[in-house]
């Protein structure tokens, strides 16, 4: 039989872990992947994680490590890329536009920039907590936070000044 | 301008309200997970033989016009111990060895242990107390670790101790898994595993003879995150070996003081680069083999940890999708052999003294099961029967 007590964990922590999963990848099959990948490793280590009492926040690492790691490019997943950047045109969806460039933008940081902005803008968390979590100095995530917010105004600006890459065509 | 900070909050909000998969579904998926995985850590043959599985169960399923329905092998008699699906064995020495078995006489199955004292002339299998499992279940249902002529741990996922048996297999103790202390050698009659830990380096637990479990107190220093190894080989002059990486690149460790220090060893070509390369291959702790698939199929040399490598593989067909791995295990004498799939799997020989691989014919795949070698049968060298060799020339079938 599996171990119970793990998988009463999972049930429990499924929602939060999802969570963070959707907002780090931004893609609901990576996302599922990250899932998998970091319960695995939290199985690993149940009885050491268990008996520490912090389950969660283990596996909430556990997920930061294994999203930053380099080892996932390992499998050499094929990435979904369309034929062509079907940006959407100009019009009276506004709104829907800037979100769009947003997404787009946003999945185009890199790792550590796009880690940094989901833990300090979805959770609140101070320079110090996630310095911790990353395992980085806090002037490294100031850093970090402020060249992704950076790369994402200059995209939003520059397609806005532009008409979007659309209207490049 | 926009007001970026807002709109992100608000994207990271609708990402973060996705509904969670079913926790069902991800519950089994980690356990067939960590199943597999635990499989792979033979890894190199293993690619091999899931590749050659794969194509080979495609094979025999298409239907082919006026051929019979696919005959698949009969159930063992009931209560008949027989070896499992995918054997666990490992020798100790030339003539004791321990393989996993099993006895299903219903939808449970009896876990045992079959010793052999004669090089795997005969076996004598005893089941190993309170060891069940459900019938058809995947992968091992527990891992074999032998650690001398008569003495087998085995851990099993669920449970906190593991069991323990000093006598073969006639009776077992139990022993936490979790390691108390620090020692400051792997000991004779040890064995090592890597411990990963996320954020920081990895550890090493020692699994002691009397069966209980400390960590070695000097592993090396390494960055994060993870080993590719699950276990730390100690190659047959006794030097020990860790492989992994961090996220920058693959790294290879050596020590020749059991454990005490520790000396990285320079990979070469992209087997350097992070997650590329597959586990070495060690020979008597001196030669050192490296077998790359991606993005060059490349086989590397080297007798002095790393100062210098040659490049074995330069005859090798390539692969330029670099989607088929190739396999290797390196022999008793130091020479390394390469199977390339797809089927039939082809072998590639290089001794010591040769400078280059060279292709030695088309048979199934083997392994190294501790001072033994393990092949299956058929061409996929996955199948019942099981043999063993001394050699790698003459196989003797493994029958409990």
């Amino acid at each position: 039989m599996p171990d119970q007590t793990f998988d009463e964990f999972v049930h429990a922590a499924l929602p939060a872990l999802s969570r963070y999963a959707y907002a780090l990848t931004g893609e609901r099959a990576a996302a599922d992947d990250l899932i998998q990948d970091t319960l695995v490793k939290v199985a690993g280590a149940w009885r050491r994680v268990h008996r520490d009492g912090s389950p969660l926040a283990y596996a909430r690492t556990t997920m930061l490590n294994t999203y930053l790691s380099a080892w996932r490019i390992r499998r050499r997943r094929p990435v979904s890329v369309p034929m062509e950047v079907d940006w959407p045109s100009p019009d009276a969806y506004g709104p829907v536009d800037v979100r769009d460039q947003l997404r787009r933008a946003l999945d185009a940081l890199p790792r550590a920039q796009r880690a940094v902005l989901v833990l300090g803008f979805l959770d609140d968390l101070s320079d110090e907590e996630i310095a911790a979590m990353l395992d980085r100095r806090p002037a490294t995530v100031r850093s970090l936070r402020h060249r992704g917010l950076a790369a994402l105004r200059r995209q939003l600006d520059s397609d806005q000044v532009e008409g979007g890459p659309y209207a490049r065509r | 301008m926009h007001d970026v900070e807002r709109l992100l909050r608000d994207e990271l909000r609708r990402r973060s309200q996705l509904p969670p998969p079913s926790a069902a579904a991800v519950v089994t998926a980690v356990h067939g997970l960590r199943r597999r995985r635990r499989i792979t850590g033979v890894a190199a043959v293993c690619a091999v033989a899931v590749l050659a599985t794969v194509a080979g169960t495609v094979a025999s399923l298409r239907p082919t016009a006026g051929s019979a329905p696919p005959a698949f092998p009969s159930p063992p008699p009931v209560g008949a111990v027989s070896l499992l699906a995918e054997p666990e064995v490992h020798f100790a020495d030339a003539d004791h060895g321990f393989a996993l078995a099993q006895a299903c006489p219903t939808d449970v199955c009896q876990l045992y242990l079959a010793q052999t004292v004669d090089g795997g002339a005969t076996w004598q299998p005893r089941p190993v107390p309170g060891a069940t499992f459900p019938a058809g279940q995947g992968g091992s249902p527990a891992t074999l670790r032998v650690l001398g002529a008569t003495t087998v741990a085995l851990d099993t996922f669920e449970s906190p101790t593991r069991r323990f048996t000093a006598d073969g297999g006639r009776t077992w103790t139990e022993q936490p898994v979790q390691p108390r202390g620090t020692v400051p050698e792997i000991p004779e009659g040890g064995l090592a595993e890597v411990r990963s830990e996320p954020g920081k380096p990895i550890g090493i637990v020692v699994l002691l003879p009397d069966g209980t479990s400390s960590t070695l107190a000097t592993p090396p220093v390494t960055r994060p995150l993870t080993s590719m190894w699950s276990n730390v080989l100690r190659a047959d002059d006794g030097s020990d070996w860790v492989y992994g990486g961090d996220d920058n690149r693959t790294w290879l460790w050596v020590s020749r003081d059991r454990g005490r220090t520790w000396r990285e060893v320079p990979l070469p070509g992209d087997a350097a680069l992070p997650g590329n390369g597959q586990g070495p291959e060690i020979a008597h702790g001196r030669i050192v083999y490296v077998v790359e698939s991606y993005p060059k199929r490349r086989v590397w040399r080297s007798v002095d940890d790393g100062a210098h490598w040659a490049d074995l593989g330069r005859d090798l067909p390539p692969d330029p999708g670099g989607d088929i791995g190739l396999g290797a295990v390196v022999a008793f004498d130091g020479t390394l052999f390469v199977f390339g799939p797809p089927l039939p799997v082809t072998v590639y020989r290089a001794m010591p003294s040769e400078d280059r691989l060279g292709r030695v014919g088309d048979v199934p795949p083997w392994q190294r099961v501790g001072a033994r070698y393990l092949q299956g049968s058929g061409p996929k060298g996955t199948e019942q029967p099981f043999r063993l060799s001394a050699d790698g020339l003459t196989w003797t079938e493994l029958r409990l």
